[in-house]
């Protein structure tokens, strides 16, 4: 990777850092709306980034997340679930004739195929998370409700950060 | 190392998991929370910008206990010229002071997660210690989990783990205070028989039984109740009375004899 490229990615790591625990973790609509952007760092890395420095990214982005929200291992343990069922999600919706080392995006995918890839990885961690913040099936309706509500948003909010033309 | 991959992943899974299923011994570690120099001092500083926002209604929240306490001055005041002016010279006994305020600036605050925190801008060197309870003007906010040197963070009573003691007002009723998770406005108490004279309007206060808060601060005021077939306990639901989602000043609450009621209670349990 050159060095524009880590650059590029290392400011997009503090900024979405920053971004989720100063404004997204903190909105205040309907007592549930907590949209989780900082997983587009992930969705996002480089194909050719090594699948153990993956995982090791996703486990320092959740932990710091952690830390800034009181809530120990409960990011970490979803991100690094993420980053590690992303190569499979890859390989299941990338035809196989794609050059090896590129950064999902639409632009490089397309729509649809972005679309299912950037789906499975927001619902999975968001169900992850919910339910760990959860830690019983006593709140269960109100996870897949939490679930469901934040994942479109984050959804949304992937794509609006990535260019069509 | 084909599986090395496999092995780093279960590893990184299995330390989540430790932290996650250890909550809360690892949040009293500090280090681990937002009240750690670092987090804090980014929330601090994202607080400095943010607080210029609510400014206007903070300003007059303060106006208005500003206002209440000036006129409680004149009126103890004017009680104790009357006592004084009694023709039996005695020093007058004042109340012992129990309870003292340490006042303390909310820099971080959720309201949209299950384990809600809040973060203060005080901390041990203020007189702040885990356990101690966290009011505002309007009422109960929570208590302190864990400190650091200058800051602290707080469970407050929008967290599904908060447990606190409380009352009817009206009736002196007593229930434990929950929250089920779902609207930040309204909270729930349990426990409460269905004998007891409950209704709608009345206001819950702290109970005032464990030295964490001063009998009688408002908790929230009952919305719905209702006596559910086939249980035993009321059902209830309150407002708030302290409002969460425009947190700013808070106070938290130092009991003096802390050390000395633990102690009995210890003693009592043994």
């Amino acid at each position: 990777m050159s060095t524009s490229l880590v650059l590029k990615h290392t400011i997009r790591f503090v900024v979405l850092l920053l971004l989720q625990v100063l404004i997204f973790n903190n909105i205040r609509f309907l007592g549930y709306v907590n949209p989780m952007l900082f997983i587009w760092f992930i969705i996002s890395l480089p194909t050719g980034v090594n699948r153990s420095a993956t995982l090791l990214l996703a486990f320092l982005m959740g932990t710091l997340i952690d830390i800034f929200s009181n809530t120990p291992g409960m990011y970490a343990c979803a991100t690094v679930f993420v980053a590690f069922i992303r190569k499979d999600l890859l390989t299941l919706f990338v035809p196989k004739d794609m050059y090896a080392d590129y950064e999902p995006s639409v632009k490089v995918m397309g729509l649809p195929i972005f679309l299912k890839y950037v789906v499975c990885m927001v619902v999975m961690l968001h169900l992850v998370l919910f339910t760990l913040e959860a830690f019983s099936f006593q709140h269960y309706w109100l996870v897949l409700l939490k679930t469901g509500v934040n994942s479109v948003i984050t959804i949304l909010l992937v794509l609006s950060t990535q260019k069509f033309k | 190392m084909r599986y090395g991959v496999y092995f780093l992943f279960v590893f990184l899974e299995a330390i989540s998991f430790v932290f996650v299923v250890n909550q809360n011994s690892f949040q009293r570690a500090s280090f681990l929370s937002s009240s750690n120099s670092i987090s804090a001092s980014v929330y601090a500083a994202a607080n400095s910008v943010v607080e210029y926002f609510g400014l206007s209604e903070a300003n007059r929240q303060l106006s208005d206990e500003n206002n209440q306490l000036k006129n409680r001055v004149v009126r103890l005041e004017a009680e104790l010229a009357q006592v004084t002016d009694t023709t039996d010279r005695r020093p007058l006994v004042l109340a012992d002071k129990e309870y003292q305020f340490i006042a303390a600036n909310v820099i971080s605050n959720s309201v949209n997660k299950l384990k809600n925190s809040i973060t203060l801008n005080k901390g041990r060197l203020d007189g702040i210690e885990p356990e101690m309870g966290v009011v505002n003007n309007q009422g109960v906010v929570g208590i302190v989990s864990a400190v650091t040197a200058h800051y602290s963070t707080v469970i407050p009573i929008l967290n599904s783990k908060s447990r606190i003691s409380c009352k009817s007002k009206r009736s002196g009723d007593f229930g434990v205070l929950v929250w089920n998770g779902i609207d930040p406005d309204y909270v729930q108490m349990e426990e409460v028989p269905r004998h007891a004279v409950i209704r709608v309007g009345d206001t819950l206060v702290t109970s005032g039984f464990s030295s964490i808060f001063p009998e009688g601060i408002p908790v929230g005021y009952i919305t719905r109740c209702a006596t559910p077939e086939n249980k035993s306990y009321y059902s209830i639901e309150a407002k708030t009375a302290a409002v969460f989602r425009t947190l700013s000043y808070v106070k938290v609450v130092k009991f003096k004899y802390r050390e000395e009621l633990r102690e009995v209670q210890k003693e009592e349990e043994q």
